[in-house]
């Protein structure tokens, strides 16, 4: 479906943070078909702001695949060591190709995939079996595929978290170094692997920390980089007003009110869903002006129930040299102080940029840190490369607290 | 799903209610006495169906201060599923109670099984999670989860969890994970959980469940609530003369009250709900310590899990009985007013206060005053609650006679306490009744205005307290029936109360019975013959009635007698009655000659008290225009209301000042035969409302004209 009228979704329950039925995952069809084209040639790496609907978006590519696809999804942010992630995909693969009950043990499942080839175990278990038995499991895989099975591709869900878990443990930077090179030999070994790896931490935060250790650079560079944007204003209205009309919320004028609600959020799902939910609960009454003072209420709210404070002290952790915090909060401010509070953002130069911050820093300087707010979805750039803030409802927030 | 709580007994016996435990109460009792939050109940019943039916599955956390009643909305909403087969068959619930902690996710996971072993043996047999537990311990939450899923087969997991922020806390960032990673890669348990506060747990970004549920909260009891569920629990133990005397408006008055000294803690309730009544009142005693004990502990780790300025801005709220001001509250702490502003309004977001404004100031008070108890079995002997308690549910006559019957020492010594304060301190309803007055007038909750002003007045025996219920009853309510018992009750007290007369006039002028209006019109006239209100009034009723020459002599009189005025009778409603009641062009023709005449008149006499502000033809032509909201098209046909507009530009055309209402008239009329002839076309054909269609006819006005016709048709809210 093309840009929809506002009125033409089915009415939906509202759901704000739940697992949505795939049916209800609206307005991202045109962006699943470039994931779908992009998987014919490369794997993807989703990296994207939480509660954008990352989850959402690839589970609903699980329910309904393009012909002859075949997605497993795994969600392995519970993961702390590359043994346990073998284990998991060894398991899914298993159950999807059918080969018998599973079994418990892992290194038995090993010795009865992989005895008769690997006489040498006991020797290099230690630091080969996990690659051995992923593999091995891809080896079959591929055998199901030359017999004419549909192509698997894997949907591993909050990656970074994996790699983050497992860099904070014992010997952290060799294994998470080794899963990921592993992960990179994998499509080397197996050029009709396909993968989708995603998550909310910029996965470039893990690569950076291997980098100061003199480690490995680039280790996804063959996968196909990309995020997410908020859905399209009409999708975002439309699906305002189906929720609206799902939850049986009475407003004077139910299209202003769909406006109001998707306009004043960005038109994130999450948020639209999340207002909606609020204006049922607390049995608010009124029409667009209250919706966008309730909206405006979120944002300036001593408990900050939106959490976006955390935009702001994340900088701390994400940028540990106190030049670049400094010099991030100075854009920041800059970009949020541009116009009036309503203004869409206005896109800067890197030179004006250069010119509206105290600090007056030097371009190479500038640009390294321009391309981190970028890649932790602070800023984007437009066609002329030019920034500007990512989210309206973020530089709102900043203007209201800085 | 089986329910072994159905087996307990009840028939024959009183009903008795867990009130810690609701989940061990008989669930047609919970039905029973289920206040306030049918709703929100319905609203979950409905995702969890949702959930049931298809891939969708919701987290919802319903947060609230302990006692609100979320275990009782647990429990009924345990019974509620497995009431409707074509959920509970498609469904599989655990619940996981507070009293069990879970330190790992593993524990989690057993906790969940087993909760399933207890109500599906079957499906979830014991011996199957004994061999998982002989797995080696890295093992075992893969294979439970496995087993979890697997063993639901094609049902949807629906678990109920207390405490969930507790949850939360001890299976720690790790499990947390390991919770969030079940739910998501299976996708096939919903969660229903609740939680005393929302702890960062929910609302940290870096956290797994970040905006992962949909976060409701429990609102506390209001006053309605609370008298609602005392009636329920009344009338189950059979009690009817309390049911009948909680109907009334003084028992309605102590529940208020008790209200105001407890707060919406559902659990208050059912612990009260058994000492109303004066033969327990020698169990009156152990039962509220027994609720201080159980309150305090977590009145305490509330108020230490504050920050020191916070905390000692929470005592001092402990020590006051009144709201209090940012800047009282830092006289009181010695400390900066802005500091303590800053604190005063984190604490209103963390749910300790809550925050009223008059004017420019902003007063705070707690939002749970149970809060109290924890402070004051710190600092006194006496629970000031209970003496409070007995103080607004007895009279101090009836406190005297429990005192001599009571059995035990410790019901005694607070009977003397309360005796003791009544000697030297006002009925603290009285107190609380105004207060509860003021604030409802603030957040304009004027609807239960009437029912507080009534409930003072049974103390009072004030003519004006019944007299102020009286008109909001009449005014608010509509209920013109019990607003002439109030002015009733007034008018025994004073009788010269003009003004009760007066509005008793206006009942009974609403109900229709204009003879018995106009005797009290005639009476509020005979004691305050000065004010204009009661004499217009009885002109209205007698238009109503027919009696137009004694109508129009009664306008001259008012012309003869009222020196100074600015306020010349409800014009419209008169234009309206004149419209409806002349059957005839002639007849109709006269009485709206003699009614403009009597403006005319007004706008030429001579005021000895003073000119009036407004002048007399100005508000007869600005009522013309507002007389078109009073006139119902539905019942004159387009010739009968063509006439009107015809005789209005006979009698007032010639006059200039009339000019514009008559325009305006005319075209207000326009729109109604224009809206009865879109309303008898078959909607489909319409491209609009009939309502907005019809404003077609007043595009010629020019647009202030067309906005003040809009405004008299109702198409627009007045300008207040």
């Amino acid at each position: 479906m093309s840009e929809p009228l506002i009125d033409s979704l089915p009415p939906m329950q509202s759901n704000p943070g739940g697992d949505l039925d795939p049916r209800d995952v609206v307005g991202r069809d045109l962006f699943i078909d470039q994931l779908w084209n992009r998987l014919e040639k490369q794997s993807v790496l989703l990296n994207a702001e939480r509660r954008i609907g990352k989850t959402q978006v690839i589970k609903k590519m699980r329910s309904n695949p393009a012909a002859g696809w075949k997605p497993i999804y795994q969600n392995f942010e519970e993961v702390g060591s590359p043994e346990n992630f073998a284990e998991l995909v060894y398991d899914e693969i298993q159950g999807h190709l059918g080969t018998g009950k599973r079994a418990l043990n892992w290194v038995q499942r090993f010795l009865e995939e992989n005895n008769a080839k690997y006489k040498d175990f006991e020797l290099g278990l230690k630091e080969r079996s996990w690659q051995e038995l992923i593999k091995s499991a891809m080896d079959n895989l591929l055998v199901a595929k030359e017999a004419g099975k549909e192509q698997v591709v894997f949907l591993w869900d909050e990656v970074p978290f994996m790699l983050q878990n497992i860099l904070r443990g014992e010997q952290g930077i060799e294994r998470t170094n080794t899963l990921l090179s592993f992960i990179r030999s994998l499509s080397d070994k197996f050029p009709d692997l396909r993968v989708i790896l995603t998550g909310s931490i910029g996965i470039h935060h893990i690569i950076y920390q291997l980098n100061k250790a003199k480690i490995a650079a680039g280790p996804l560079n063959k996968f196909y980089s990309t995020s997410m944007e908020p859905i399209s204003p009409a999708w975002g209205e439309a699906l305002a007003h189906a929720l609206i009309r799902g939850e049986n919320l009475k407003f004077p004028d139910i299209r202003a009110a769909a406006r109001a609600i998707s306009g004043s959020v960005d038109h994130f799902p999450y948020y639209i869903h999340n207002v909606v939910a609020r204006w049922k609960d607390d049995q608010r009454t009124g029409g667009a002006p209250e919706i966008r003072a309730f909206v405006q209420e979120q944002l300036v709210a001593a408990n900050d129930p939106w959490n976006i404070q955390h935009f702001r002290e994340r900088i701390l952790t994400y940028y540990p040299d106190p030049k670049e915090q400094q010099l991030a909060y100075e854009i920041l401010h800059a970009l949020a102080h541009d116009g009036r509070d309503d203004d869409p953002p206005s896109p800067f130069s890197l030179t004006a940029i250069q010119n509206a911050i105290e600090s007056s820093p030097g371009l190479q300087d500038l640009r390294a840190i321009m391309e981190k707010l970028e890649n932790d979805h602070y800023l984007k750039r437009n066609p002329a490369g030019d920034y500007l803030f990512r989210f309206p409802l973020i530089r709102r927030w900043w203007r209201l607290h800085a | 799903m089986s329910d072994k709580r159905q087996n307990l007994p009840t028939s024959g016996q009183a009903p008795f209610f867990w009130v810690f435990s609701p989940f061990q109460t008989n669930p047609e009792l919970l039905e029973a006495i289920f206040t306030g939050r049918e709703n929100l109940l319905q609203d979950v019943i409905s995702k969890v169906t949702q959930s049931a039916l298809t891939a969708a599955k919701h987290y919802i956390l319903l947060h609230g201060q302990r006692g609100i009643g979320k275990t009782n909305f647990l429990a009924l909403l345990h019974h509620r599923l497995g009431q409707k087969p074509e959920i509970s068959q498609k469904i599989r619930i655990a619940i996981l109670n507070e009293d069990e902690i879970s330190a790992s996710f593993p524990q989690f996971l057993v906790r969940i099984y087993r909760a399933l072993a207890a109500d599906y043996p079957a499906e979830f047999p014991l011996e199957q999670l004994e061999s998982i537990l002989d797995l080696p311990h890295a093992q075992v939450a893969q294979a439970l989860s496995r087993e979890i899923i697997d063993r639901l087969q094609s049902h949807t997991l629906v678990l109920i969890i207390e405490n969930l922020d507790d949850v939360f806390k001890t299976l720690g960032r790790e499990g947390q994970h390991a919770f969030r990673s079940f739910l998501t890669n299976h996708q096939r348990t919903t969660v229903i959980a609740t939680s005393q506060q929302i702890s960062d747990e929910f609302n940290d970004r870096e956290g797994p469940f970040y905006g992962f549920f949909r976060q409701i909260a429990l609102k506390p009891f209001s006053a309605d609530d609370a008298h609602e569920i005392l009636k329920k629990l009344a009338g189950l133990r059979g009690q009817n003369d309390l049911l009948a005397y909680l109907q009334s408006p003084e028992g309605r008055g102590r529940v208020r009250a008790i209200h105001h000294l407890a707060g919406g803690n559902q659990r208050v309730y059912m612990v009260l709900s058994s000492l109303v009544t004066p033969e327990s009142l020698d169990h009156l005693v152990a039962p509220f310590q027994k609720l201080a004990d159980e309150l305090t502990p977590y009145y305490q780790e509330r108020i230490w899990s504050l920050p020191p300025l916070q905390r000692t801005v929470i005592q001092e709220f402990c020590r006051s009985p009144l709201a209090l001001s940012p800047s009282a509250m830092a006289r009181r702490l010695v400390a900066d007013e802005k500091t303590i502003g800053k604190q005063m309004n984190l604490l209103e977001e963390r749910n300790y206060l809550t925050k009223t404004t008059r004017g420019r100031e902003s007063f705070y008070e707690l939002a749970e005053p149970l809060m109290r108890i924890s402070f004051e079995v710190k600092e006194r002997k006496l629970l000031e609650l209970l003496v409070n308690f007995l103080r607004c549910w007895y009279d101090p006559a009836s406190i005297e006679n429990h005192r001599s019957q009571a059995t035990t020492e410790s019901a005694r010594v607070y009977f003397e306490a309360a005796i003791e304060r009544s000697a030297t301190s006002p009925d603290p309803r009285l107190k609380i009744f105004d207060d509860e007055i003021e604030k409802a007038r603030r957040e304009n909750r004027e609807h239960e205005l009437a029912k507080i002003w009534e409930e003072k007045a049974v103390i009072t025996k004030n003519a004006e307290d019944y007299f102020q219920a009286g008109y909001y009853f009449q005014t608010i309510d509509h209920d013109f029936l019990q607003a002439i018992a109030c002015y009733d009750r007034a008018l025994e007290i004073k009788p010269d109360h003009a003004f009760a007369w007066f509005l008793k006039g206006n009942s009974l002028d609403n109900m229709k019975r204009y003879d018995d209006a106009i005797a009290c019109f005639d009476r509020a006239i005979e004691i305050d013959g000065n004010n204009p209100l009661q004499r217009y009034n009885k002109v209205e009723s007698l238009f109503a009635t027919d009696r137009w020459p004694e109508a129009f002599d009664k306008l001259a009189e008012i012309r003869e007698k009222i020196d100074q005025s600015d306020y010349f009778g409800d014009t419209a409603s008169m234009l309206a009655i004149i419209f409806e009641k002349s059957t005839d062009t002639e007849s109709l023709r006269q009485r709206l000659e003699m009614l403009f005449q009597h403006f005319e008149k007004l706008e030429q006499k001579t005021w000895p008290g003073g000119k009036p502000d407004t002048s007399p033809l100005d508000w007869f032509g600005d009522r013309l225009v507002k007389s078109l909201a009073k006139l119902d098209p539905g019942r004159f046909t387009r010739r009968v209301l063509e006439t009107y507009v015809a005789v209005a530009d006979s009698v007032l055309g010639p006059h200039p000042r009339m000019e514009l209402p008559l325009r305006l008239f005319r075209y207000g009329v326009q729109y109604l035969i224009r809206l009865e002839e879109l309303k008898a076309t078959d909607p489909r054909k319409l491209r609009d409302t009939p309502e907005k269609q019809a404003e077609a006819v007043l595009v010629e006005l020019v647009s202030t004209e067309r906005e003040i016709v809009r405004q008299a048709l109702g198409l627009v809210p007045m300008p207040s």
